[in-house]
Protein backbone atom coordinates (compact mmCIF):
# COMPACT_ATOMS: atom_id res chain seq x y z
CA UNK A 1 0.00 0.00 0.00
CA UNK A 2 1.56 3.84 -0.87
CA UNK A 3 2.03 6.18 1.91
CA UNK A 4 -1.05 8.25 0.98
CA UNK A 5 -3.18 5.32 0.90
CA UNK A 6 -1.86 4.53 4.66
CA UNK A 7 -2.37 7.60 6.28
CA UNK A 8 -5.44 8.82 4.13
CA UNK A 9 -7.01 5.91 6.80
CA UNK A 10 -6.30 7.78 9.49
CA UNK A 11 -9.65 9.12 11.35
CA UNK A 12 -9.37 10.87 14.97
CA UNK A 13 -11.57 8.31 17.13
CA UNK A 14 -13.83 9.56 19.40
CA UNK A 15 -15.17 5.94 20.70
CA UNK A 16 -12.58 2.85 20.57
CA UNK A 17 -13.90 -0.74 21.17
CA UNK A 18 -12.94 -2.41 24.01
CA UNK A 19 -10.86 -4.95 22.16
CA UNK A 20 -7.66 -4.55 23.33
CA UNK A 21 -3.93 -5.05 21.38
CA UNK A 22 -1.53 -7.24 22.33
CA UNK A 23 0.65 -5.87 24.50
CA UNK A 24 3.86 -7.58 22.09
CA UNK A 25 1.90 -6.06 18.92
CA UNK A 26 2.34 -2.93 20.45
CA UNK A 27 5.82 -3.86 21.38
CA UNK A 28 6.89 -4.93 17.64
CA UNK A 29 5.25 -1.51 16.47
CA UNK A 30 6.90 0.56 18.48
CA UNK A 31 10.23 -1.17 17.86
CA UNK A 32 10.20 -0.61 14.23
CA UNK A 33 9.01 3.16 14.90
CA UNK A 34 12.17 3.62 17.21
CA UNK A 35 14.41 1.99 14.20
CA UNK A 36 13.02 3.94 11.33
CA UNK A 37 12.84 7.61 13.57
CA UNK A 38 16.08 9.93 13.05
CA UNK A 39 17.41 11.95 15.39
CA UNK A 40 19.80 15.08 15.50
CA UNK A 41 22.74 13.77 16.70
CA UNK A 42 21.10 10.39 17.63
CA UNK A 43 19.93 11.58 20.92
CA UNK A 44 16.24 11.24 20.64
CA UNK A 45 15.69 13.55 23.17
CA UNK A 46 11.88 12.26 23.91
CA UNK A 47 10.67 9.65 26.14
CA UNK A 48 7.73 7.39 25.04
CA UNK A 49 5.58 6.07 27.65
CA UNK A 50 3.35 3.50 27.02
CA UNK A 51 0.33 3.14 29.34
CA UNK A 52 -1.56 -0.37 28.78
CA UNK A 53 -4.65 -1.54 29.43
CA UNK A 54 -4.11 -2.12 33.50
CA UNK A 55 -3.88 1.12 33.72
CA UNK A 56 -6.93 2.78 34.08
CA UNK A 57 -6.10 5.29 36.51
CA UNK A 58 -3.60 6.56 35.37
CA UNK A 59 -5.28 7.51 31.91
CA UNK A 60 -8.24 8.89 34.07
CA UNK A 61 -5.29 11.54 35.33
CA UNK A 62 -3.94 12.34 32.16
CA UNK A 63 -7.90 12.94 30.65
CA UNK A 64 -8.60 15.33 33.91
CA UNK A 65 -4.98 17.57 32.94
CA UNK A 66 -6.58 17.73 29.50
CA UNK A 67 -9.85 18.78 30.54
CA UNK A 68 -8.39 20.32 33.65
CA UNK A 69 -6.30 22.39 30.75
CA UNK A 70 -9.17 22.73 28.24
CA UNK A 71 -11.40 24.74 30.85
CA UNK A 72 -8.72 27.10 32.50
CA UNK A 73 -7.46 28.22 29.23
CA UNK A 74 -11.27 29.18 27.92
CA UNK A 75 -11.64 30.95 31.73
CA UNK A 76 -8.55 32.26 31.76
CA UNK A 77 -8.89 33.68 27.97
CA UNK A 78 -12.75 35.42 28.72
CA UNK A 79 -11.93 35.79 32.57
CA UNK A 80 -15.12 34.34 33.39
CA UNK A 81 -15.69 31.67 35.87
CA UNK A 82 -17.05 28.05 35.46
CA UNK A 83 -20.91 28.45 35.05
CA UNK A 84 -21.26 31.75 36.77
CA UNK A 85 -23.60 32.48 33.15
CA UNK A 86 -22.47 36.23 32.67
CA UNK A 87 -22.24 36.88 29.40
CA UNK A 88 -18.99 37.69 27.58
CA UNK A 89 -16.95 39.01 24.38
CA UNK A 90 -15.71 35.88 22.27
CA UNK A 91 -12.84 36.32 19.63
CA UNK A 92 -15.43 37.25 17.58
CA UNK A 93 -16.72 40.21 19.46
CA UNK A 94 -20.48 38.61 19.57
CA UNK A 95 -21.83 37.91 23.21
CA UNK A 96 -22.82 34.50 25.05
CA UNK A 97 -23.17 32.83 27.95
CA UNK A 98 -19.79 30.61 29.17
CA UNK A 99 -20.57 26.94 30.11
CA UNK A 100 -17.88 24.27 29.98
CA UNK A 101 -18.53 21.16 28.73
CA UNK A 102 -16.40 18.43 28.89
CA UNK A 103 -14.99 17.99 25.00
CA UNK A 104 -15.58 14.91 23.72
CA UNK A 105 -12.70 14.85 21.61
CA UNK A 106 -10.72 13.96 24.60
CA UNK A 107 -12.64 10.88 24.82
CA UNK A 108 -9.60 8.89 23.24
CA UNK A 109 -7.28 9.99 25.69
CA UNK A 110 -9.14 8.25 29.04
CA UNK A 111 -10.52 5.21 27.38
CA UNK A 112 -8.32 2.96 24.40
CA UNK A 113 -5.87 0.26 24.35
CA UNK A 114 -2.69 1.72 24.80
CA UNK A 115 -1.78 5.52 25.27
CA UNK A 116 1.53 6.95 24.03
CA UNK A 117 3.02 9.99 25.64
CA UNK A 118 5.80 11.42 24.51
CA UNK A 119 7.87 13.54 27.11
CA UNK A 120 11.59 15.04 27.83
CA UNK A 121 14.74 12.93 28.65
CA UNK A 122 18.14 14.14 29.94
CA UNK A 123 20.03 12.04 27.24
CA UNK A 124 23.62 10.37 27.92
CA UNK A 125 26.18 10.67 25.20
CA UNK A 126 26.80 7.59 22.74
CA UNK A 127 30.44 6.80 22.34
CA UNK A 128 31.03 8.80 19.38
CA UNK A 129 29.42 11.98 21.09
CA UNK A 130 31.56 11.95 24.07
CA UNK A 131 34.35 11.51 22.35
CA UNK A 132 33.24 14.50 20.24
CA UNK A 133 32.64 16.60 23.65
CA UNK A 134 35.95 15.63 25.01
CA UNK A 135 37.99 16.11 21.66
CA UNK A 136 36.10 18.98 19.75
CA UNK A 137 34.53 20.57 22.53
CA UNK A 138 30.79 19.73 21.09
CA UNK A 139 28.34 21.45 23.62
CA UNK A 140 25.78 18.59 24.00
CA UNK A 141 22.27 20.49 25.08
CA UNK A 142 20.46 17.40 25.41
CA UNK A 143 22.48 16.52 28.75
CA UNK A 144 21.44 19.16 30.27
CA UNK A 145 18.29 19.69 32.50
CA UNK A 146 18.88 23.56 32.06
CA UNK A 147 18.47 22.91 28.35
CA UNK A 148 15.37 21.40 28.13
CA UNK A 149 13.08 24.56 27.92
CA UNK A 150 15.40 26.32 25.68
CA UNK A 151 14.95 22.76 22.87
CA UNK A 152 11.52 21.58 23.27
CA UNK A 153 10.28 22.97 20.48
CA UNK A 154 12.91 20.72 18.26
CA UNK A 155 12.72 17.96 20.73
CA UNK A 156 8.97 18.34 19.86
CA UNK A 157 9.51 18.07 16.34
CA UNK A 158 11.09 15.13 16.80
CA UNK A 159 9.14 13.19 18.83
CA UNK A 160 6.39 14.14 15.68
CA UNK A 161 8.39 12.06 13.73
CA UNK A 162 8.35 9.34 15.95
CA UNK A 163 4.74 9.85 16.12
CA UNK A 164 3.94 9.56 12.65
CA UNK A 165 5.98 6.76 11.52
CA UNK A 166 4.37 5.17 14.78
CA UNK A 167 0.64 5.86 13.24
CA UNK A 168 1.97 4.59 10.01
CA UNK A 169 2.75 1.02 11.09
CA UNK A 170 -0.53 1.53 13.14
CA UNK A 171 -2.51 1.95 10.50
CA UNK A 172 -0.67 -0.87 8.23
CA UNK A 173 -1.71 -2.94 11.20
CA UNK A 174 -5.38 -2.02 11.10
CA UNK A 175 -4.76 -0.55 14.10
CA UNK A 176 -6.33 3.33 14.77
CA UNK A 177 -4.91 6.44 16.54
CA UNK A 178 -5.77 9.52 17.55
CA UNK A 179 -3.64 12.62 18.88
CA UNK A 180 -3.87 15.16 21.57
CA UNK A 181 -2.21 18.27 22.26
CA UNK A 182 -4.31 20.05 24.95
CA UNK A 183 -2.48 19.52 28.38
CA UNK A 184 -0.64 21.53 30.89
CA UNK A 185 2.25 23.19 29.50
CA UNK A 186 4.24 24.08 32.46
CA UNK A 187 7.40 22.03 33.98
CA UNK A 188 5.39 21.50 37.26
CA UNK A 189 1.98 20.66 35.53
CA UNK A 190 2.32 16.51 36.68
CA UNK A 191 2.85 16.39 39.84
CA UNK A 192 1.40 13.12 40.06
CA UNK A 193 2.84 11.02 37.45
CA UNK A 194 6.23 10.51 38.53
CA UNK A 195 6.97 8.86 35.39
CA UNK A 196 6.80 12.09 33.35
CA UNK A 197 9.82 13.72 35.67
CA UNK A 198 12.92 14.66 33.50
CA UNK A 199 14.21 16.02 37.04
CA UNK A 200 13.05 14.25 39.83
CA UNK A 201 14.06 16.66 42.62
CA UNK A 202 11.67 19.15 41.12
CA UNK A 203 9.12 16.81 39.57
CA UNK A 204 9.52 18.65 36.11
CA UNK A 205 7.81 17.25 33.01
CA UNK A 206 7.48 18.54 29.83
CA UNK A 207 4.65 16.80 27.61
CA UNK A 208 4.60 16.83 23.72
CA UNK A 209 1.94 14.97 22.93
CA UNK A 210 -0.60 11.93 23.75
CA UNK A 211 -1.44 9.75 21.38
CA UNK A 212 -3.91 6.95 21.69
CA UNK A 213 -3.90 3.40 19.95
CA UNK A 214 -7.00 1.15 19.73
CA UNK A 215 -9.98 -0.41 17.58
CA UNK A 216 -12.06 2.38 16.62
CA UNK A 217 -15.76 2.18 16.95
CA UNK A 218 -16.73 5.71 16.09
CA UNK A 219 -15.07 8.67 14.67
CA UNK A 220 -14.98 12.37 14.59
CA UNK A 221 -16.19 12.35 11.32
CA UNK A 222 -19.20 10.27 11.66
CA UNK A 223 -20.19 12.63 14.73
CA UNK A 224 -19.99 15.68 12.69
CA UNK A 225 -22.18 13.96 10.15
CA UNK A 226 -24.22 12.79 13.02
CA UNK A 227 -24.93 16.24 14.07
CA UNK A 228 -25.00 17.78 10.88
CA UNK A 229 -21.97 20.42 11.97
CA UNK A 230 -21.24 20.72 8.76
CA UNK A 231 -17.78 20.84 7.21
CA UNK A 232 -14.62 21.04 9.06
CA UNK A 233 -12.23 21.49 6.16
CA UNK A 234 -8.28 22.40 6.29
CA UNK A 235 -6.99 25.20 5.15
CA UNK A 236 -6.48 25.26 1.60
CA UNK A 237 -2.50 23.96 0.68
CA UNK A 238 -1.88 27.78 -0.58
CA UNK A 239 -2.06 29.00 2.98
CA UNK A 240 -0.04 26.45 4.25
CA UNK A 241 2.38 25.51 1.31
CA UNK A 242 4.34 29.09 0.02
CA UNK A 243 6.63 29.40 -2.89
CA UNK A 244 9.14 32.16 -2.51
CA UNK B 1 6.46 -0.65 -0.03
CA UNK B 2 5.41 -0.83 3.72
CA UNK B 3 6.12 2.62 5.90
CA UNK B 4 9.05 0.57 7.74
CA UNK B 5 10.71 -0.90 4.43
CA UNK B 6 10.34 2.70 3.30
CA UNK B 7 11.59 4.60 5.86
CA UNK B 8 14.78 2.64 6.58
CA UNK B 9 15.87 4.35 2.87
CA UNK B 10 16.18 7.77 4.48
CA UNK B 11 19.90 8.55 5.42
CA UNK B 12 21.10 12.26 5.80
CA UNK B 13 22.61 13.63 3.16
CA UNK B 14 26.13 15.85 3.17
CA UNK B 15 25.50 16.58 -0.84
CA UNK B 16 23.33 16.76 -3.37
CA UNK B 17 23.96 15.46 -6.89
CA UNK B 18 23.06 18.73 -9.05
CA UNK B 19 20.13 17.59 -10.58
CA UNK B 20 17.26 19.51 -9.50
CA UNK B 21 13.65 18.04 -8.80
CA UNK B 22 11.35 19.47 -11.03
CA UNK B 23 9.14 21.78 -9.65
CA UNK B 24 6.08 19.96 -10.32
CA UNK B 25 6.84 17.02 -8.60
CA UNK B 26 7.54 18.68 -5.95
CA UNK B 27 4.06 20.42 -5.78
CA UNK B 28 2.71 17.19 -6.32
CA UNK B 29 4.56 15.54 -2.97
CA UNK B 30 3.89 19.11 -1.14
CA UNK B 31 -0.04 18.15 -1.83
CA UNK B 32 -0.14 14.75 -0.71
CA UNK B 33 1.95 15.47 2.48
CA UNK B 34 -0.76 18.38 2.77
CA UNK B 35 -3.81 15.84 2.09
CA UNK B 36 -2.79 13.31 4.62
CA UNK B 37 -1.55 15.23 7.52
CA UNK B 38 -3.92 15.86 10.31
CA UNK B 39 -3.95 19.07 12.66
CA UNK B 40 -6.19 19.94 15.89
CA UNK B 41 -8.79 21.55 14.81
CA UNK B 42 -7.92 21.21 11.08
CA UNK B 43 -5.92 24.85 11.99
CA UNK B 44 -2.20 23.73 10.64
CA UNK B 45 -0.53 26.53 12.73
CA UNK B 46 2.63 26.49 10.51
CA UNK B 47 3.41 27.05 6.66
CA UNK B 48 5.83 25.71 4.75
CA UNK B 49 7.98 27.89 2.56
CA UNK B 50 9.61 26.07 -0.34
CA UNK B 51 12.65 27.68 -1.54
CA UNK B 52 13.62 26.40 -5.05
CA UNK B 53 16.93 26.12 -7.16
CA UNK B 54 16.95 29.46 -7.57
CA UNK B 55 16.48 30.68 -4.31
CA UNK B 56 20.47 30.27 -3.56
CA UNK B 57 20.94 33.34 -2.14
CA UNK B 58 17.84 32.89 0.90
CA UNK B 59 18.96 29.29 1.47
CA UNK B 60 22.71 31.11 2.05
CA UNK B 61 20.97 33.30 4.45
CA UNK B 62 19.30 29.94 6.33
CA UNK B 63 22.20 28.26 6.20
CA UNK B 64 24.20 31.47 8.06
CA UNK B 65 21.92 31.42 10.57
CA UNK B 66 22.59 27.55 11.38
CA UNK B 67 25.94 28.58 11.52
CA UNK B 68 25.28 31.34 13.68
CA UNK B 69 23.28 29.44 16.16
CA UNK B 70 26.21 26.52 16.59
CA UNK B 71 28.81 28.79 17.15
CA UNK B 72 27.04 30.67 19.53
CA UNK B 73 25.93 27.67 21.04
CA UNK B 74 29.08 25.90 21.80
CA UNK B 75 31.12 29.67 22.30
CA UNK B 76 28.10 30.14 25.41
CA UNK B 77 28.31 25.83 26.47
CA UNK B 78 32.40 26.31 26.81
CA UNK B 79 32.01 28.81 29.26
CA UNK B 80 29.35 26.88 31.07
CA UNK B 81 29.89 24.07 34.21
CA UNK B 82 28.07 20.90 32.77
CA UNK B 83 25.50 18.54 34.56
CA UNK B 84 26.15 15.24 33.28
CA UNK B 85 29.30 15.53 31.13
CA UNK B 86 32.53 16.18 33.25
CA UNK B 87 34.58 16.23 30.51
CA UNK B 88 34.84 19.21 28.83
CA UNK B 89 38.30 20.52 27.67
CA UNK B 90 36.98 23.99 27.07
CA UNK B 91 35.34 25.03 30.42
CA UNK B 92 38.91 26.41 32.08
CA UNK B 93 39.90 27.72 28.92
CA UNK B 94 37.09 29.01 26.63
CA UNK B 95 39.34 31.47 24.65
CA UNK B 96 41.14 28.29 23.12
CA UNK B 97 37.64 26.89 21.35
CA UNK B 98 38.10 27.35 17.66
CA UNK B 99 35.05 27.04 15.53
CA UNK B 100 34.61 24.43 12.77
CA UNK B 101 31.87 24.53 10.14
CA UNK B 102 30.08 21.41 10.80
CA UNK B 103 29.48 19.43 7.41
CA UNK B 104 26.30 18.14 8.59
CA UNK B 105 24.78 22.00 7.66
CA UNK B 106 26.21 21.52 3.89
CA UNK B 107 22.50 20.17 2.91
CA UNK B 108 20.56 23.26 3.94
CA UNK B 109 22.74 25.31 2.00
CA UNK B 110 23.55 23.36 -1.12
CA UNK B 111 19.90 20.93 -2.74
CA UNK B 112 17.37 20.88 -4.95
CA UNK B 113 14.48 22.55 -2.37
CA UNK B 114 14.56 23.97 0.43
CA UNK B 115 11.79 23.50 3.23
CA UNK B 116 11.33 25.84 6.09
CA UNK B 117 8.62 25.46 8.56
CA UNK B 118 7.66 28.16 10.68
CA UNK B 119 4.49 29.85 12.70
CA UNK B 120 1.39 31.31 10.75
CA UNK B 121 -1.78 32.85 12.30
CA UNK B 122 -4.76 30.88 11.30
CA UNK B 123 -8.26 32.34 10.18
CA UNK B 124 -11.44 30.35 11.89
CA UNK B 125 -13.08 27.69 9.01
CA UNK B 126 -16.67 27.64 8.82
CA UNK B 127 -17.06 24.96 11.63
CA UNK B 128 -15.17 26.58 13.99
CA UNK B 129 -16.59 29.95 13.59
CA UNK B 130 -19.53 28.61 15.05
CA UNK B 131 -18.13 26.97 17.67
CA UNK B 132 -16.28 30.09 18.86
CA UNK B 133 -19.40 32.14 18.01
CA UNK B 134 -21.88 30.16 19.86
CA UNK B 135 -20.00 27.53 22.75
CA UNK B 136 -17.35 30.60 23.41
CA UNK B 137 -14.11 28.43 22.28
CA UNK B 138 -10.94 30.17 22.31
CA UNK B 139 -9.31 29.55 18.94
CA UNK B 140 -5.28 29.99 20.17
CA UNK B 141 -4.09 29.47 17.12
CA UNK B 142 -5.95 32.61 15.51
CA UNK B 143 -3.79 35.15 18.05
CA UNK B 144 -0.48 36.55 17.32
CA UNK B 145 0.04 36.48 21.21
CA UNK B 146 -0.56 32.65 21.52
CA UNK B 147 2.35 31.96 19.00
CA UNK B 148 4.88 31.32 21.71
CA UNK B 149 2.57 29.70 24.07
CA UNK B 150 1.56 27.48 20.82
CA UNK B 151 5.07 26.77 19.93
CA UNK B 152 6.06 23.52 21.07
CA UNK B 153 2.22 21.56 19.55
CA UNK B 154 2.92 23.60 16.33
CA UNK B 155 5.89 22.01 16.19
CA UNK B 156 4.74 18.32 16.75
CA UNK B 157 2.25 18.83 13.91
CA UNK B 158 4.41 20.66 11.43
CA UNK B 159 6.80 17.30 11.97
CA UNK B 160 3.78 14.98 11.25
CA UNK B 161 3.94 17.01 7.88
CA UNK B 162 7.18 16.64 7.23
CA UNK B 163 7.23 13.44 8.24
CA UNK B 164 4.95 12.32 5.58
CA UNK B 165 6.17 14.47 2.91
CA UNK B 166 9.99 12.42 4.31
CA UNK B 167 7.82 9.10 2.81
CA UNK B 168 6.24 10.28 -0.27
CA UNK B 169 9.95 12.00 -1.71
CA UNK B 170 11.55 8.53 -0.65
CA UNK B 171 8.94 6.24 -2.64
CA UNK B 172 10.10 8.75 -5.34
CA UNK B 173 13.71 8.08 -4.94
CA UNK B 174 13.78 11.41 -3.74
CA UNK B 175 16.17 12.26 -0.32
CA UNK B 176 15.58 14.47 2.48
CA UNK B 177 17.40 15.53 5.64
CA UNK B 178 16.20 17.61 8.53
CA UNK B 179 18.10 20.63 10.26
CA UNK B 180 17.51 21.56 13.71
CA UNK B 181 19.98 23.74 14.54
CA UNK B 182 18.79 27.37 14.27
CA UNK B 183 18.07 30.34 16.74
CA UNK B 184 14.78 29.78 18.04
CA UNK B 185 14.33 33.54 19.10
CA UNK B 186 11.47 35.42 17.15
CA UNK B 187 13.61 38.28 16.79
CA UNK B 188 16.44 37.16 14.84
CA UNK B 189 14.46 36.82 11.52
CA UNK B 190 14.37 40.13 10.41
CA UNK B 191 16.17 39.58 6.57
CA UNK B 192 13.29 36.46 5.71
CA UNK B 193 10.61 38.52 5.42
CA UNK B 194 8.92 35.28 4.76
CA UNK B 195 9.05 33.64 7.85
CA UNK B 196 7.34 36.28 9.93
CA UNK B 197 3.68 35.55 11.46
CA UNK B 198 3.83 39.09 13.03
CA UNK B 199 4.74 41.86 10.01
CA UNK B 200 4.59 44.87 12.53
CA UNK B 201 7.09 43.23 14.72
CA UNK B 202 8.94 41.47 12.35
CA UNK B 203 8.70 37.83 14.71
CA UNK B 204 8.93 34.58 13.14
CA UNK B 205 9.42 30.94 14.90
CA UNK B 206 11.32 28.61 12.77
CA UNK B 207 10.35 24.91 13.79
CA UNK B 208 12.41 22.73 11.38
CA UNK B 209 14.23 23.25 7.84
CA UNK B 210 14.21 20.20 5.15
CA UNK B 211 16.44 20.19 2.42
CA UNK B 212 15.27 18.10 -0.81
CA UNK B 213 17.32 16.58 -3.70
CA UNK B 214 19.42 13.39 -4.72
CA UNK B 215 21.95 12.24 -2.34
CA UNK B 216 25.14 11.88 -3.73
CA UNK B 217 27.17 11.84 -0.29
CA UNK B 218 25.70 10.83 3.11
CA UNK B 219 26.74 10.95 6.35
CA UNK B 220 27.13 7.24 7.00
CA UNK B 221 29.51 7.51 4.31
CA UNK B 222 31.12 10.04 5.58
CA UNK B 223 31.49 8.70 9.40
CA UNK B 224 33.16 5.81 7.49
CA UNK B 225 35.67 8.14 5.45
CA UNK B 226 36.36 10.40 7.83
CA UNK B 227 35.38 9.36 11.20
CA UNK B 228 37.46 6.27 11.14
CA UNK B 229 37.63 3.74 14.17
CA UNK B 230 34.84 6.06 16.02
CA UNK B 231 32.26 6.06 13.31
CA UNK B 232 30.98 3.16 13.98
CA UNK B 233 30.32 4.58 17.53
CA UNK B 234 27.37 6.46 16.02
CA UNK B 235 24.19 4.55 17.89
CA UNK B 236 21.04 6.07 18.65
CA UNK B 237 19.80 5.04 22.56
CA UNK B 238 18.38 1.76 22.51
CA UNK B 239 14.64 1.44 22.27
CA UNK B 240 14.76 0.50 26.17
CA UNK B 241 15.94 4.19 27.06
CA UNK B 242 13.42 5.75 24.89
CA UNK B 243 10.21 3.77 25.50
CA UNK B 244 9.18 2.87 29.15
CA UNK B 245 6.02 0.81 29.81
CA UNK B 246 4.21 2.30 32.88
Amino acid sequence: MGIVDTYEKRHHVFDYQKKNIPDELVKDILYKAWKITPSKNNFMPYQVSVIGPNQQDVKDEVWKRCTFNHKRKEEVSFKRKDGDGVEYKTQLGNKTDYKFNINRSYNHVRYNSHLIMFSARICKPNKYMARMIEKEGHYAEQLEKKEVDEIRMTTSFECGLFAAHLAGICIENGIDVSYNHCFPGEANGWPSLPFLWYDEEKKWARVFANMSMGYAKYYRYQWMIDGNRGEDLKPEMEDVVKWI
Amino acid sequence: MSIFDTMEKRHHVYEYHEKNIPDETVKELLWKAWKISPSKHNFMPYKVSVLGPNKQEDKFKMWKMCQYNHKRMEEAGAKLPREDTSVNPYNDKPEEYTFHTNPAYNHVRYNSHLLIFSARICKLNGYMKHVVKKEGHYAEQCEKSEVSNLRVASSFEASLFASNLTALCIEQGIDVSYNLCFPGEKEVWKNMPYLWYDKEQQHARVFANMSLGYGKYFRHQWLKDRKKGIGHLDLKPEAEEIIEWV
